[in-house]
């Protein structure tokens, strides 16, 4: 809807970018796909991010074992902590992934190039790989710093995924929000803890139980189920929200 | 804590929600003049 | 565009208050509440005519504030995340509607609420239990609700373009409903809590002294149409405010 005075305007204003619905005829997951690869090789290649919250979150893991550690705490408390200290990973680093696109100044070929639910996909994608890796990291570090010994392996195991699942999709929408508000640091936690609340709640509670030999099965699925479906359902409104996030 | 007290524990949020109930009341009818443009003052 | 129809503006005498109906019962509804609780309502007893709660049965009354602030933080809640998906809905145009400015005056007054029912909340059960606080699910929730206003605000405020700041503000508020669904009905049910009791004894109407009367027929009214006013008038000075600022 730009109208033509024959005055010379900055070439922002001078007509506005529309999100590319249909990304150029390719399905949503090539370019999904191809974001993520996108994004994964750049973080191979510069690992900035990924050497930052690593080094961030081993830190705060041995901070954790160092304060709580020599004392011998309960579960109820190792599992906390082991959620404190994944939430700081998270919201220390999973905004990188959009704001490094503004920083860098390639939004706007994205936003051309894509469709907003492929950029959506890929983003996420890359997120939940991120967190996976770290997790993969931090997590037997944590165990062994804070000898922790899950009477169920397996849903220890499941319950860190579900609830990181969750935590990496919450993180990820809020990043996305962020990223276009030019976020400094301190406003990502701020937006994204009182989102990820319940989420931890939720994961403390059911962590604690799987470290806890009395629990019945029921009560962990019942967990986990909680988990997996806040995560579900952050991404379903990632989804819906997200295209109005990403235009201009 | 029944009695004769009563009448003065109930007197002073009474009072004061009297006061808050026509301070609101005063806003809204500046709003509303504000709203005709007949009033030229700021708020 | 002007919010003020053409018979409504006629109709308007000079310094009229429109609903004078409803705000006039407000005031009346508001003093009849702190008549009752302050005077002729009796203390709270059981079944067996026991006092119940602290103060001889008298500090049971805090609940005809605390209550209806946690009411109206969580319609404020609802309110404000209905007017942002309306926003985004309509194309999260600022000026295609008031949407957006709703949804901040409602976060605004919902956050007002937060505060008062947690702070009433917390001397409550200092004088009853001994502990200021003590994480019981529901009085964790209102804290949530609370930060999630308190960052909506923060994130408003970190933005100065209207548009963007009305569209990142929607995404955030629409968002923030899964927590929020996830804290009002997942997390009381699935944890024991504090409230358990009085809730169940002043809505299962095992206090006497007609307390389930007053709270829903006085109490409810009086704060409701309250709710109602203040977002009125807020709304209306923030739409002058506007008016003035762009000289329309």
């Amino acid at each position: 809807m730009s109208t033509s005075t024959g005055r010379s305007r900055p070439l922002a204003e001078a007509a506005p970018v529309r999100p590319c619905t249909q990304g150029a005829g390719a399905p949503l997951w090539t370019q999904a796909r191809a974001i993520f690869l996108k994004d994964v090789r750049s973080e191979l290649r510069n690992r900035s991010a990924l050497n930052s919250i690593l080094l961030f979150s081993l830190t705060a893991t041995v901070v954790v074992g160092f304060a709580a550690g020599a004392v011998g705490v309960a579960t109820s408390v190792k599992a906390a902590l082991l959620w404190v200290v994944l939430f700081f990973a998270a919201f220390s680093g999973l905004a990188h992934v959009f704001i490094h696109e503004e920083e860098t100044g390639t939004t706007t070929a994205l936003r051309l190039t894509a469709s907003p639910g492929a950029v959506l996909s890929g983003k996420l994608l890359f997120n939940l790989a991120l967190l996976g890796a770290i997790s993969l990291v931090v997590v037997p570090v944590y165990m062994a710093v804070m000898d922790v010994r899950p009477a169920s392996p397996a849903g220890f195991a499941a319950a860190v995924i579900a609830g990181g699942f969750a935590l990496a999709s919450a993180a990820t929408i809020v990043g996305a929000i962020i990223a276009k508000a030019r976020g400094k640091g301190a406003l990502y936690g701020a937006l994204g803890f009182p989102i990820i609340l319940p989420l931890l709640f939720m994961a403390v509670k059911t962590t604690r139980d799987t470290l806890q030999a009395s629990t019945e099965p029921s009560v962990l699925a019942q967990g986990i189920t909680g988990l997996v479906s806040f995560g579900v359902m952050i991404v379903a409104a990632s989804v819906l929200c997200f295209p109005v996030v990403w235009e201009d | 804590m029944i009695g004769s007290n009563t009448a003065l524990l109930a007197a002073i949020p009474l009072v004061v929600w009297i006061g808050v109930f026509f301070y609101l009341l005063m806003m809204d009818r500046k709003i509303a003049r504000l709203e005709r443009g007949e009033d030229g003052d700021d708020l | 565009m002007n919010g003020i129809a053409q018979t409504e503006a006629a109709s308007l005498a000079e310094g009229r208050v429109r609903g004078l109906w409803w705000k006039g019962l407000c005031g009346i509804w508001m003093a009849a509440l702190i008549l009752a609780v302050f005077g002729w309502l009796g203390p709270a007893v059981n079944a067996e005519g026991q006092p119940m709660f602290t103060a001889g049965g008298h500090g049971a009354k805090a609940i005809f504030f605390h209550v209806p602030c946690a009411w109206l933080t969580f319609i404020a809640f609802l309110v404000g995340a209905f007017d942002a998906a309306r926003h985004l809905l309509r194309g999260a145009r600022p000026h295609a509607g008031l949407d957006d400015l709703k949804c901040a005056t409602a976060m605004e007054l919902g956050l007002l609420f937060a505060v008062l029912a947690t702070v009433t909340g917390s001397l409550f059960s200092r004088n009853e239990w001994g502990a200021f606080w003590s994480w019981d699910p529901r009085q964790t929730s209102i804290l949530v609700v609370l930060l999630i206003l308190a960052a909506y605000g923060v994130l408003r405020g970190s933005v100065t373009d209207p548009s963007t700041r009305a569209r990142l503000s929607s995404v955030y508020a629409v968002v923030a409903l899964v927590p929020a669904f996830f804290l009002i009905w997942v997390l009381p049910r699935v944890m024991a809590t504090l409230h358990e009791g009085p809730n169940q004894t002043i809505v299962g109407g095992m206090i006497g002294g007609n307390y389930r009367a007053v709270l829903y027929g006085l109490a409810l009214p009086a704060f409701l149409s309250l709710f109602v006013w203040l977002f009125q008038i807020r709304i209306r000075l923030l739409q002058l405010e506007e008016r003035a600022a762009h000289g329309s």
